[in-house]
């Protein structure tokens, strides 16, 4: 019997992401992704000044403010060929570290772990086991018995109320949740340190920036940060010393809590390696710049075909000629009217065309880009597998130590080509925080050296010349490979395009009837109880979805209750 | 010491859906809040507390759906805000008011209080201006936030010398030639 599911959040006005499927015999059969909401960002560019077009940018998202900012500079540098202080690529570096940081941490604790981890078992967990399983998992300070035990009053405390709060709407008691109750407790302990250490990361992005959740030390050019080691205003010592200190919190809360977390977790859940792997083309740009004229990366950009990790092709520049090649944006499936179906990001257009949700026609406002006419996963996946298949030292390091620990919890050996998954997503990802909590100490080093040489420079200024220039800024943020695409004509914004990880993983079916990642990820899921598909938000949530670049109106009626619909 | 956070959230590029951060700005130049502060906090989601430092209570401006008419000024509570609880959360952007203050409650951490004045939205849609029925709000929901902020016990001045409002993202564009 085949049954169809839908999980909408009804959002206010508009909604954000949507997820339909068909299930027969309990697993998914067919899958659709959308968005319900239009994106018309482009159209609020076309005619500024591109010096402040990252202003604008960074409002897109709620959540990836700094990556639309970076992005965007970047763009117009590329279309200027302007080269950047050193100075001024380590701090963005430095903001980008911890921004990336800080959105794993919230990604694996807060917005997914609840997938995996029953906070209802908690008030069966004993504190004492559950330390002592601590403790042979890593030398983190604050795994206590007192810790624990705190953490399970409080769960008992919300429970004896009656009113769950925050609580009250996990898939508690779902046949798919296997965790005893000692880590569960581990688990659901961790995430209210978590909250603590997420906030240090944001607080360097601050610092830094100028303020979040919006940056100001951005400029096509460089950065507006001024350095003087001897002045209180600017960037000097205390202020860098300061920096220094969060960082090695929060780097040690990856390494000794983060890391653990996961590949325990992934480990006990062994069984769901198998589920989720889809689109196995894999897609990351190189970043963390470490010259002036961006040729040489802490991070590995490539491509994988079909899973073909041999056949890694690398990408030499953070705008390599073959991604701008083969970017293209396919509207078959989405809600536009453009004169083409396909077209290359700087011939971009966004018209839309609004019909109903129509599985065989066009069902999202998500465009579907490809690359080289195919569909491509990004995130924090495709960039571990395309670094590893290079052999990059960073890479392999972790990757090997996330396997070592998933394989000694599983019992078995765990191979890389078992992160194919939603599983291997977050394993991959705590893999990629590890990675850039050990950048963020070079990082910070590579900046303090270059000061102390008596480099102040942090800004090129950009000059416009009359005709028309193109460019692209690439960053790899926390979901994936980013890309602005920019047209500017006489000194003014003649087209622009913003081509997001979501987009790509998100993407609807193309010309070909080619799902996107999402789509093709959700085949085969199992799904125990259509009335609470558990597997299906474990697969999406495993991208990190972060869907509309939010309208944050708020309705007191509580229409913004998410509906899952069986039908 | 900041007991109080007035934030302004929204998203400017939204058409009515930055009238919060429209009017945090107006605040922001016009007026002195003694162990207060203002910020435009645009489209917060689960980073929502990290931005109200030690507060204890948070003042939001935000645009509202109530199906009254559009640029209608309504004080809601923090029950009011919690009473519907936490949908099911797809991404991070499923609405992070409710759950902040649940999360706040929960963890001891984060602001124990909040109270909304609520802007009704005319139409939130990308890239119009803000309508001018919500414009014309914008006196009423200054008086609204003020008088909320009094109660609160927080002092507030009028600046001897204001300043413009910083709403950058509100000038008009300029054609491009050619």
């Amino acid at each position: 019997m085949t049954k169809r599911i839908t999980v909408d959040p009804i959002s206010r006005i508009e909604g954000h992401l949507r997820i339909d499927v068909e299930v027969d015999n309990g697993a998914v059969s067919q899958a659709w992704a959308s968005a319900t909401m239009w994106r018309g960002i482009e159209r609020i560019l076309q005619g500024r000044d591109p010096r402040e077009a990252w202003l604008f940018t960074q409002r897109f998202c709620g959540v990836c403010t700094t990556v639309h900012a970076m992005a965007s500079v970047r763009a117009v540098e590329d279309a200027l060929k302007l080269e950047i202080p050193l100075n001024a690529q380590y701090i963005r570096n430095l903001i980008l570290i911890a921004h990336g940081m800080h959105d794993h941490i919230v990604h694996f604790y807060h917005l997914s772990a609840l997938d995996w981890v029953d906070v209802m078992q908690i008030p069966k967990a004993d504190p004492a086991k559950t330390a002592a399983l601590a403790e042979s998992l890593s030398p983190w300070p604050r795994n206590s018995k007192m810790e624990f035990k705190a953490a399970k009053d409080k769960v008992l405390a919300v429970a004896a109320s009656g009113q769950l709060g925050i609580l009250a709407n996990g898939y508690w008691g779902h046949p798919a949740m296997k965790l005893s109750p000692e880590v569960n407790l581990l688990a659901f302990t961790h995430y209210l340190q978590a909250l603590e250490f997420q906030r240090k990361s944001n607080q360097v992005v601050g610092m830094l920036g100028g303020k979040t959740p919006h940056i100001q030390n951005l400029a096509v050019g460089g950065v507006n940060n001024a350095i003087n080691l001897d002045s209180l205003a600017t960037l000097n010592m205390d202020k860098l010393g300061m920096i220094k200190g969060l960082l090695d919190e929060v780097v040690t809360f990856i390494q000794q809590v983060y890391v653990p977390d996961v590949t325990a977790i992934a480990g006990m859940y062994a069984d769901w390696f198998k589920y989720g792997a889809g689109v196995t083309n894999y897609l990351a740009v190189p970043d963390l710049v470490l010259d002036t004229k961006g040729t040489s990366f802490d991070l590995p950009g490539g491509y994988i075909s079909e899973g073909n990790l041999a056949g890694v092709r690398r990408f030499q520049t953070a705008a390599d000629q073959s991604f701008r090649d083969a970017v293209v944006e396919d509207t078959s499936h989405a809600y536009y009217g453009n004169s083409k179906t396909t077209l290359h990001p700087w011939q971009g257009e966004t018209t839309p065309q609004y019909t109903d949700w129509q599985p065989n026609g066009k069902y999202t406002w998500v465009k579907a880009p490809r690359f080289e006419g195919k569909p491509a996963q990004v995130g924090p996946l495709s960039q571990v597998l395309v670094g590893y298949a290079q052999g990059h030292p960073l890479t392999v390091k972790w990757t090997n130590a996330a396997l070592d620990r998933i394989s000694a919890v599983a019992g078995r050996k765990v191979a890389p080509t078992e992160l194919l998954g939603s599983l291997g997503r977050h394993g991959a990802r705590c893999v990629r925080a590890a990675m850039l909590s050990d950048l963020a100490i070079k990082h910070w080093e590579l900046l303090v050296n270059n000061i102390g040489k008596g480099d102040t420079t942090t800004f090129n200024p950009p000059e416009f010349p009359k005709g028309t220039i193109e460019g692209v800024g690439t960053h790899e943020a926390p979901r994936g490979t980013l890309s602005h695409w920019v047209v500017v004509k006489n000194g003014k914004i003649d087209n622009y395009q913003a081509v997001v990880p979501t987009t790509w993983n998100a993407s609807p079916r193309d010309e070909h009837g080619n799902p996107g990642p999402y789509e093709a990820s959700l085949l085969h899921n199992p799904i125990a109880d259509p009335e609470m598909p558990l597997e299906v938000l474990r697969t999406v949530h495993s991208f990190d979805p972060c869907m509309a670049c939010a309208v944050h109106t708020f309705d007191p009626e509580g229409r913004n209750i998410a509906k899952v619909k069986v039908l | 010491m900041t007991r109080v956070t007035i934030a302004g959230i929204g998203n400017i590029l939204m058409g009515d859906d930055g009238i919060g951060p429209y009017v945090a700005r107006i605040l922001e130049a016009q007026y002195e809040f003694e162990s207060a502060q203002v910020a435009d906090l645009g489209t917060p989601v689960l980073d929502f507390p990290d931005h109200l430092d030690n507060s204890e209570t948070v003042l939001i401006i935000d645009a509202v759906e109530n199906r009254k008419e559009p640029g209608t000024i309504t004080v809601y509570t923090k029950a009011d805000m919690v009473r519907n609880g936490v949908p099911v959360r797809t991404d991070p952007h499923s609405p992070a008011l409710s759950e902040m203050m649940l999360r706040a409650e929960f963890t001891g951490v984060g602001p124990t209080d909040a109270i909304l004045v609520g802007i009704t939205a005319n139409a939130c849609e990308y890239y119009t201006p803000i309508s001018d029925v919500v414009k014309r709000a914008v006196p009423a929901a200054i008086e609204e936030v003020l008088r909320q902020a009094e109660k609160l016990g927080v002092r507030v001045t009028k600046k001897i010398q204001p300043s413009e409002p910083a709403i950058w993202w509100d000038t008009p564009l300029e054609v491009a030639a050619g």
